[in-house]
């Protein structure tokens, strides 16, 4: 009788598991399709038939496409679409390791000033007309000093009470005074060349994505995304605080460290070639959640998934509905802040 | 008998300032440590020393032979498990999720638990008596069940020595009761636990050694009935109370009254 009962709940946790397994292959799934059908949205008429003989082609078969095509197609919509797609994931994941590690459900990528330092540097890099690929490298760099001083100020304020806290309070500090340095920027900028190029940058688009563009975005969130995924046990502990962690066994100041430095690169990344795009990185975590619960080792592959997927459909959005592209930062905001009302009302249920 | 832990002249406190010094005590297999004292005298700063989150400012930790500094956060952690006063985590994880974490010390780092971790989970809820929660959400059980739910995480680690902070509070009468048989059944299985507690009538009940951290910064160590008497627990506690011995059905039991 006691063993057929351990044997049943066995049996649900197995089917839990696997429950969650088709999920994400489920979700894998959607991507792939949406990924393929969003070759064909656009001004240009592109239908599955061409994009099966460009892969055709690709291969080596020799097969007639026209030219305009195969352009639009290979140097035009794959950078696009890839870029979307890395930049939906990265910022989801990013998203949920910040969620993770500072204990708190509310937090996104931008909390430590990632997306206001590197909208600073990306602000200065155009004002003073430097080329595309140094304008990222400012983004970039800019995006993790101000990490990088949030942590700073919050060691100097911290020590050891309240680390989280402070840091999200040196975030907020950071954030802020980034912001005022983009609004000098914006100041001085010539208005008729300079203010309209920085304002369009901050709205995020991704609209002009090169495949040069790509390998920039790709190496590191790889590289980081690899690394969270790693360790995305440890943060379900970590998300249980610092002391309670190491009693666990897990080194929790190093450990978050590698997330934040990881979350950071991530965000810091795709925004420096995305320009701003709110939202991403704190309703999909919570989405995800609301998928496959709140146990890391499931939330992180669902979180990427799924912020790809919702990238990807914002995108297609953005360059089919009205004759001329919407921002797409535009775009996450009016679906993302009614979406995360709605994430409130239902409250903590959602999350399970 | 096996020595266990040995604290050898403990000074403990935050930022280079000792809160409490000269703290010397023996801890052997199977064994209970009642430390009492008033709040704020620095009860939690010495568990934090013990757990390696604080460092000893003066003194030497031995843990088996060898000074605790030598062993990494993850063999400490397979020697010593921790149950702090429950909180509500910021997910909703199910009871197993959470009682699975106690394995995190046997994992390496870039593994996950897998299915004879989650049946070692079962068995041991079961063992404890709460296998009626497994499947339920942690953050949704009350305060005595999330505390019921932690002792399982720390006894998955599989732990020499429990560390417990107040394992009691804020716990219904009923419940103290049963966290304190739990923790003596423990005991039974030659683990042995180090616990705070307010309440003289728990170390009575349960303790072999009690360390009062009285005001004036002495500590005395020894057994219950040697040492908890009316006079030192005026000390702790600065309230008149009376010790009494009661016969509870032809056993012998201590209490502890307010004059």
């Amino acid at each position: 009788m006691e063993i057929g009962k351990r044997e049943k709940s066995q049996n649900r946790k197995k089917k839990r598991v696997r429950r969650n397994q088709i999920i994400i292959a489920g979700m894998l799934i959607l991507l792939i399709v949406l990924l393929l059908a969003s070759f064909t949205l656009g001004r240009y008429n592109i239908d599955i038939k061409d994009l099966i003989v460009y892969m055709g082609k690709k291969l080596g078969i020799n097969l007639e496409l026209d030219q305009i095509k195969e352009h639009l197609i290979s140097s035009v919509r794959f950078p696009r679409i890839i870029a979307v797609i890395l930049t939906g994931l990265a910022l989801s994941v990013s998203g949920a390791s910040y969620q993770g590690i500072f204990k708190n459900p509310m937090v996104s990528p931008d909390i430590l000033g990632a997306s206001a330092g590197a909208g600073f540097g990306a602000s200065l890099g155009i004002l003073l007309s430097l080329p595309t690929i140094m304008i990222q490298l400012l983004a970039f760099g800019f995006g993790i000093t101000s990490v990088a001083l949030s942590c700073l100020i919050a060691g100097i304020v911290g020590r050891r009470e309240n680390v989280t806290l402070v840091l999200v309070l040196a975030g907020m500090v950071v954030s802020s005074l980034f912001s005022a340095f983009i609004s000098i920027i914006k100041y001085v900028a010539d208005p008729y060349a300079k203010l309209p190029e920085i304002t369009f940058w901050l709205m995020g688009s991704i609209s002009d994505a090169k495949n040069s563009d790509l390998i920039f975005i790709i190496v590191p969130v790889v590289i980081c995304l690899t690394i969270i995924f790693l360790v995305r046990w440890e943060i379900n502990v970590l998300s249980f605080g610092d002391e309670e962690a190491r009693a666990l066994g897990v080194n929790a100041g190093q450990l978050r460290l590698v997330i934040i430095i990881c979350a950071t690169m991530l965000t810091a990344t795709v925004v420096s070639v995305s320009g701003q795009i709110g939202w991403v990185g704190l309703i999909i975590p919570h989405l995800a959640r609301m998928i496959v619960g709140p146990d890391y080792r499931y939330l992180i592959p669902a979180t990427a998934i799924l912020g790809g997927i919702f990238l990807l459909l914002v995108d297609n959005i953005a360059r089919t509905v009205m004759p001329v592209e919407i921002p797409l930062g535009i775009l996450t905001a009016i679906i993302g802040a009614p979406f995360f009302v709605f994430l409130i009302l239902r409250g903590r249920k959602g999350w399970i | 008998m096996d020595l266990m832990l040995e604290l050898n002249n403990i000074s403990c406190g935050y930022n280079n300032m000792p809160i409490y010094q000269g703290i010397n005590f023996k801890v052997h297999p199977g064994s209970i440590v009642c430390i009492m004292g008033r709040n704020g005298i620095g009860k939690t700063t010495l568990l934090k020393t013990i757990l390696g989150s604080l460092n000893t400012l003066n003194g030497s930790i031995i843990l088996n032979g060898k000074d605790i500094l030598t062993y990494s956060n993850k063999k400490r952690a397979q020697q010593i498990g921790y149950v702090p006063q429950s909180h509500v985590p910021p997910f909703p994880y199910s009871v197993r999720d959470v009682v699975v974490m106690g394995k995190t010390p046997h994992l390496s780092i870039f593994s996950v638990p897998g299915d004879s971790d989650y049946s070692q989970a079962d068995e041991i809820l079961e063992k404890i008596g709460i296998s009626y929660l497994k499947e339920k959400i942690y953050t949704q059980i009350s305060g005595g069940e999330r505390q019921l739910v932690i002792i399982a995480r720390a006894l998955i680690q599989n732990p020499n020595i429990l560390i417990m902070d107040e394992p009691t509070a804020n716990l219904d009468y009923g419940n103290q009761i049963k966290i304190i048989k739990t923790i003596k059944a423990l005991a039974k299985e030659k683990i042995s636990v180090i616990m705070t507690t307010h309440h003289p009538e728990q170390a009575f009940e349960c303790a072999d050694l009690v360390v009062a951290m009285t005001e004036d910064k002495v500590i005395s160590t020894g057994t219950p009935v040697e040492i908890l008497t009316a006079e030192l627990i005026e000390e702790i506690y600065g309230v008149s109370v009376t010790v009494q011995t009661v016969n509870v059905e032809g056993k012998e039991k201590m209490i502890c009254l307010p004059k």
